[in-house]
This record gives structure tokens, C-alpha cells and sequence, in this order.
């Protein structure tokens, strides 16, 4: 746990604030940055009222119903409604891995993914997690994130089986994970976004994955198998790794293509203005 | 070369620590992975030629050879010649024909003085023909010309250049060295101290002075035994014994024979005894035909031993009127000359100088004395020894007396200086080959590293890292 009380430390929701405002910088230069400032541009419709949370846009107090009721409420719109994402985050053993560990990255970009659509009036929901709605509650998706074990059993398969068993498909589904199992466990995943559900994929990579390094005779702990694997790494086995790797990533990408995936690849050690702007952003798959 | 020096120690240090990284390496190492779904993939693709061929890592061994190479070349190698030992000639005097030559005293004593360097030992009477020490040393000094250094081993000290060690390791005290005289006295010398016997004659006195004691004995037997601290000897009177025949049978022979065997009265045997004709060496008389010498001269050398101290013109050599026949293979000695050539010989030597013949007989006719000088003479030209000059009495037994120098040696200490520097040859050197050695070796491994290094080049030859 201590580990975990500092992945979200004040820096990381500093970070979280500049974040989002470089969003909708960028979003503002791009002519889409109004999609979370209300309903001016035309681009959302009226859904209702929710109640005040410190910390809402107070651009969206309704003045209106507090003369009249003497209460704050919030307008919503149907756009933000849309914006619910349902984060979908690997806690498999293997995510314990790397330096610095991958599943603080993981654990981080699910908190921002949560984040934004908070702010953006929409809600977020940890798979198996009660949904969380109103940037006031983020800190307890922050807790939910936190109270997850590091590392689990529970993989993307599992829970997207889960997730899929429930019968309702998300519609913005972000998936975070490292990816190294077999591609067949992703066929949960497969389903759900045949069910119009819209499907991020940040993959997740410690350096040492994408590019190993050392040589002489190692023996490797695989923390998802919990077995050992003894080769003598040298050239030619990091270069027959590296084509290993690659079979792996371009078959990943092709189901990504296939199902119409956002698929970003970062290691662990990138920060989340890098994967956010310099990845997702690009790639059309921000929240 | 040494491998102490701290270059060499340290690379031989650096060949350790490398050993060591190498067998560190060869272990596993444990590393963790997130899973091992892609290292197994990769197992499988290794085949077992590769293992093998994974087993020899050609950069540890050149680096390897390289650091080892590195410290034997630091450690300055270098092909010597054989240690050139310094070559010492050492002079052993003698200290006497009876005495043993103390050689493992000797060897010793230069060994001590000149470690670790080749003795060669030169010795009178062997390596070097006896004399004097000045021409034993003359010797020495010319056959020891090619040697790095010279010590003499001395029985006394010498001013020569060369280290000087005695030979003697006490004084010696007792030993004779001179024994002389005749029938009537004998004359003994030798060092002081220590006790000297001569049995068979009786001392009359003695005297020391500057280490010699001088002892006079009257000699009462025909055999003397002498007793020093060198041992015993024995000396006898021996006599001439002189082939003359018949032919001395005259008064003026009887008076002649009688002054050569005067102490024949007192019982003692006579300095001459006279053999038969046939009897070599011999003197014999009356060996001419007779002949008219009127008017004949003489032609001889006057320096002959015949002649020696002779009054010549007491001899009347033609009176006895004969000549011997000139003959070849004889040696004349005395020839009678007519109108300036030779008529034939009154005297003459033959069988290889141990007959003398007389044409006449000179004895007869000249006075005693004067016949006794030339009998004297005439044993000395066949015997080699005028019976005047023959000492009274001879070494019978025993070794020769030693010189008064050996006789009285005395131990003194080392002087001069023995210097053996000697000029070694020069070492070869390869440490440069074996240092460019290896640089070649490390260069080698340089560019297998950056090979290696190359292909291991991330941004070169994987998309997934450029992707990420």
C-alpha cells in the first residue's frame, strides 16, 4: 500500500488539472473544445439535473432552478451522457513487472481516463466497481483504483467475460494492459465491442519487454506463469525476441483494426501528457 | 622478467577480476519478467548447434589472452644468455714436492673470495712448469691472460695486482730445507721452532737468526736419518764408481788413487772406486799407438770441463809420445797438429761421452796434485759430477727438501683487490612484441564488442521500441 498512496500523490493531480487543460487547449485550436463547456456550439442536447458537487463547472449552475428551489443544480447534456467511460484495467500479476511498474501507469492513466470524463460531466466506472458520476466523487474512483490489488489474477479476458455477462456492452470502454497473453483471451473483448461498444486499448510495455537487455545465462521468473524459463541471452536471442514481440504486437493491431480499436502502445516509464496528447490524442480517442 | 611488477600485478589482477566476471557470468542470473509468453517462443527457436556455439565466447577469451598477454609484457620478458659466471685462474703454490696440495683449503679460500664465480686452479709442476715464483708467475700471468680476475694462493705475500690468499693456513716451525757439507762437517738450516733430529752424526752447535736455525753436525756414519716436523729422510754417501782397467798400475796411479781415497783410512769408503775395462763411465790411459810429435802443438778448448782449472803448463802432453787415430763418431779433445793439420788425438771422449781416452798417461808424469785436478776433471766429464763438487752425503729416502720459502711460509692476510666485473650480454627484449601483441588482441575484441554492439542497436532494427 504504500506503493499505492503515492501513485496518486498532489503532483499527479496537479498533473491531472494541467492535463485537462491542455485538452481543451488543444481541443479549442482544433474547433472541438466546446464539447465540454456546454451546450453553446449546438453539439449537445439537454438531459436533465444533477445535484451540485464542489469542484463542477460552475459555468453549468443552474441559476434558474436555485432561484427557484434555493438548491445548486448542475444542467447535463446528452453529449456528456455519452462520455461515460468504463474502465477496464489489467491486474494480472504480469503488470507488477518492469521498472518503474507497469501498473502504476496503468493505474494512472485509468485515473485520468476517469478524470476527464468526470470533468467532462460524464461518469467513470472500474470494472466490478460501483460508476462514479461528478468530479466531486473522483477521489473515490481514486480509491477504487487503489484498492485494487496490485496484481490480481484478473486479466483483460476475465473481465471483459465478466463485463460482457452482464449483458449491457459500454459504450466507451477503455481497456489498459500490458497484452502479453495469449490473443485468444481477448475474444470477451472481441464480443463486446461487437456490440458497439467503443473500445480504447492502451498497451501497456516495461522497457525491459520492448527492448531486453544483458546477456550470459538467465533465468527468468515469469510473474504471470509464477514458472522459470533458463536460456543464455545473447544477440541473437534478444533479435529473435524482437521478431517475437513484433508477431505479437502486429497481431494485436490487426483485431484492433478489425474492431475498429484506438490501440496505443507506451512503456511504463512515459509519462501521461505523453500518452494522453502525444498518443490518444491524435489517435481521436480522448474522452 | 617479474611478474611482481605492479603493471604486470595489475593486469594480472585485471586477468583475475575478468576470470571472475566471467565465471560470475556464466551463472544464471535471476531476472524477473511479467511473462514468460514471448520468452518461450524464443526457446524454442534455439537450436542446439546455437547452444553450443553459445558455450565459447570469443570476446571474453581475446579479451583474456589480451590482459594476460599485457602482463607478461609488462613484466619486461627478455631472452638472457647464460649468467656468464666471472672466470677466476687461481695460483696454487706449492709448498713442497712431499707435501699434499691442500686443495680443499684452497678451493675454500677462493670460492670465499670470489663467490659464484668458475674457479680454474693452476698449479707448479702440472698446469705450470716449476721455476722460480717469479717464472711461475710469469706463466700464470700469461696462460690466465683470458680470466675475468686472478688470485694467488701464496705461501708469502706479493706485491702483484691480484687478490693474494695464503695457502698456509699456520707458520711452520721445524722444517728443514738445506742440508750440506761434506765427510767432515754438515751444514743444516731450517725453521725455527719445532724439533729437527739427524741421526748418525753428532751436533756441534746451532744458531737462529731472522727465523732460520743454522745447525752444524759432525757426521760419524756413513747413513743419516734425518727428523723433521715434515716427516723423516734418509741420506747416504755414495761413491763414484769409474771404469779404468789395467791400465793404472803405477806408483804415480797408486798416489793419485790415494788422494782421492784419503779418508779410505779412516774405514770410510773411498769418493771413487775404480771398475774393471768395461766398467762405463771410464777414464782410461794408454789408448794411443806410438807416433813422432816433434814438433806437434796442441788444439783444444780451454773452456772444456776438462780443462777446467787446470794448470795447463804443468803437463807435459806429448811425452808420452802416442796418438790415437783420428775416428769418426768420437769427440776430440785434446789433438796434436803438424805444419797446421791434425795428426791425431790425445784425448777424446766417446760411447756418447762416458768413455774418456787418454792417448798417453798424463797422470804419471804430472806432479800429484796437479794429476789429481785433472782425475777430478776427468770424472766429471763422464760422470757429470766432479767427485770435488759431489756433496758428502744424498737424499736415500724420502721427499725432497722443501725451499727455504715453503719452509718458512708463514699465514698473512688477503691483500689486493679482486674485481669480476664482467660485461653480460645484453638482454633481448620482447616485451614491445608482446605489448603490440596485445593491442592487437584488444582490438580485436574492440571490434567484436562494436559488431555486437551494432546489431544490438535498438533504433536500427526494432519498430515495437520506436512504436512505443
Amino acid at each position: 500500500m504504500a506503493e499505492s498512496s503515492h501513485i496518486f500523490d498532489a503532483a499527479f493531480l496537479r498533473q491531472l488539472e494541467a492535463l485537462d487543460a491542455a485538452l481543451l487547449r488543444l481541443r479549442g485550436n482544433t474547433g472541438e473544445g466546446a464539447r465540454g463547456a456546454g451546450r453553446s456550439h449546438g453539439q449537445t442536447e439537454f438531459r436533465g439535473h444533477r445535484p451540485y458537487s464542489p469542484g463542477d463547472d460552475l459555468r453549468r449552475l443552474d441559476w434558474n432552478a436555485y432561484g427557484r428551489l434555493g438548491k445548486f443544480f448542475m444542467r447535463e447534456f446528452e453529449r456528456e451522457r455519452a462520455e461515460h467511460v468504463t474502465i477496464l484495467l489489467d491486474c494480472s500479476r504480469s503488470m507488477a513487472a518492469g521498472a518503474p511498474p507497469k501498473h502504476i501507469l496503468a493505474r494512472r492513466a485509468a485515473a485520468a481516463f476517469g478524470y476527464l470524463a468526470l470533468k467532462r460531466g460524464g461518469s467513470a466506472t472500474l470494472a466490478g466497481k460501483p460508476a462514479v458520476e461528478g468530479v466531486s466523487r473522483f477521489s473515490r474512483l481514486l480509491d477504487q483504483l487503489l484498492q485494487l490489488p496490485p496484481t490480481s489474477d484478473h486479466g483483460i479476458g476475465a473481465q471483459a467475460a465478466a463485463l460482457q455477462a452482464r449483458g449491457r456492452a459500454p459504450s466507451d470502454l477503455v481497456v489498459i494492459s500490458d497484452c502479453l497473453e495469449p490473443l485468444e483471451n481477448l475474444q470477451p473483448l472481441q464480443a463486446l465491442s461487437e456490440k458497439r461498444a467503443s473500445v480504447t486499448l492502451v498497451q501497456l510495455l516495461a522497457p525491459d519487454e520492448l527492448e531486453p537487455t544483458g546477456n550470459g545465462v538467465l533465468q527468468l521468473r515469469g510473474l504471470e506463469e509464477n514458472e522459470t524459463l533458463e536460456l543464455e541471452l545473447d544477440a541473437s536471442m534478444v533479435e529473435a525476441y524482437r521478431r517475437e514481440l513484433e508477431k505479437h504486437l502486429e497481431a494485436l493491431e490487426t483485431i484492433a483494426l478489425r474492431h475498429g480499436w484506438t490501440l496505443a502502445l507506451t512503456d511504463s516509464a512515459a509519462d501521461l501528457r505523453e500518452l494522453f496528447i502525444g498518443k490518444l490524442l491524435p489517435a481521436g480517442a480522448m474522452p | 622478467m617479474s611478474l611482481l611488477a605492479w603493471p604486470a600485478l595489475l593486469l594480472l589482477t585485471a586477468a583475475a577480476v575478468l576470470v571472475a566476471l566471467a565465471a560470475w557470468s556464466r551463472g544464471a542470473k535471476q531476472r524477473e519478467v511479467g511473462t514468460l509468453l514471448i520468452w518461450r517462443r524464443v526457446a524454442q527457436q534455439v537450436t542446439a548447434p546455437q547452444r553450443k556455439r553459445r558455450e565459447f565466447d570469443p570476446l571474453f577469451w581475446l579479451l583474456l589472452a589480451a590482459v594476460a598477454v599485457g602482463s607478461i609484457a609488462a613484466s619486461r620478458p627478455a631472452w638472457f644468455r647464460a649468467a656468464p659466471h666471472a672466470r677466476v685462474a687461481v695460483f696454487l703454490e706449492s709448498t713442497g714436492p712431499g707435501e699434499p696440495l691442500e686443495l680443499d683449503d684452497a678451493r675454500a679460500r677462493a670460492q670465499a673470495a670470489a663467490p659464484d664465480a668458475e674457479l680454474t686452479f693452476f698449479t707448479a709442476g702440472q698446469e705450470i712448469t716449476p721455476g722460480s715464483l717469479r717464472a711461475e708467475l710469469a706463466q700464470f700471468e700469461s696462460r690466465a691472460s683470458e680470466f675475468d680476475g686472478r688470485i694467488l694462493l701464496l705461501n708469502q705475500p706479493s706485491d702483484e695486482a691480484t687478490l693474494v690468499l695464503p695457502r698456509v693456513s699456520k707458520a711452520r716451525e721445524g722444517v728443514v730445507f738445506k742440508l750440506a757439507g761434506d765427510r767432515r762437517e754438515l751444514l743444516l738450516q731450517a725453521s725455527a721452532g719445532g724439533e729437527v733430529r739427524l741421526e748418525g752424526a753428532k751436533l756441534a752447535s746451532n744458531s737462529t737468526r731472522e727465523g732460520v736455525t743454522t745447525y752444524r753436525f759432525e757426521p760419524a756414519e756413513l747413513e743419516l736419518v734425518l727428523s723433521d716436523s715434515t716427516g723423516k729422510r734418509m741420506f747416504k754417501r755414495k761413491p763414484f764408481v769409474v771404469g779404468t782397467g789395467e791400465s793404472w798400475s803405477t806408483d804415480a796411479h797408486a798416489a793419485l788413487l790415494k788422494a782421492l781415497q784419503a779418508d779410505a783410512a779412516g774405514g770410510e769408503p773411498p769418493a771413487v772406486w775404480l771398475g774393471s775395462s768395461e766398467q762405463k763411465p771410464a777414464v782410461r790411459l794408454n789408448t794411443g799407438a806410438p807416433a813422432e810429435l816433434s814438433g806437434a802443438t796442441l788444439s783444444f778448448d780451454p773452456q772444456h770441463p776438462l780443462f777446467r782449472d787446470l794448470p795447463l803448463a804443468q803437463y807435459d802432453w806429448l811425452a808420452g809420445g802416442r796418438l790415437i787415430a783420428p775416428e769418426e763418431g768420437v769427440q776430440p779433445l785434446l789433438t796434436a797438429v803438424v805444419n797446421g793439420a791434425p795428426v791425431g788425438d790425445l784425448a777424446r771422449l766417446r760411447d756418447g761421452g762416458r768413455v774418456l781416452e787418454f792417448a798417453g798417461d798424463p797422470f804419471s808424469s804430472a806432479a800429484v796434485a796437479d794429476a789429481a785436478l785433472l782425475l777430478d776433471n776427468a770424472i766429471g766429464v763422464v760422470a757429470g759430477t766432479r767427485p770435488s763438487e759431489r756433496p758428502g752425503y744424498e737424499l736415500a729416502e724420502g721427499a725432497p727438501l722443501p725451499t727455504r720459502r715453503q719452509a718458512t711460509a708463514a699465514p698473512f692476510e688477503p691483500r689486493g683487490e679482486l674485481d669480476l666485473s664482467i660485461e653480460s650480454a645484453e638482454p633481448v627484449e620482447f616485451a614491445g612484441w608482446l605489448m603490440a601483441l596485445a593491442g592487437l588482441l584488444l582490438a580485436a575484441a574492440a571490434v567484436l564488442a562494436g559488431r555486437g554492439k551494432m546489431r544490438d542497436d535498438p533504433r536500427n532494427s526494432h519498430p515495437a521500441r520506436q512504436q512505443a
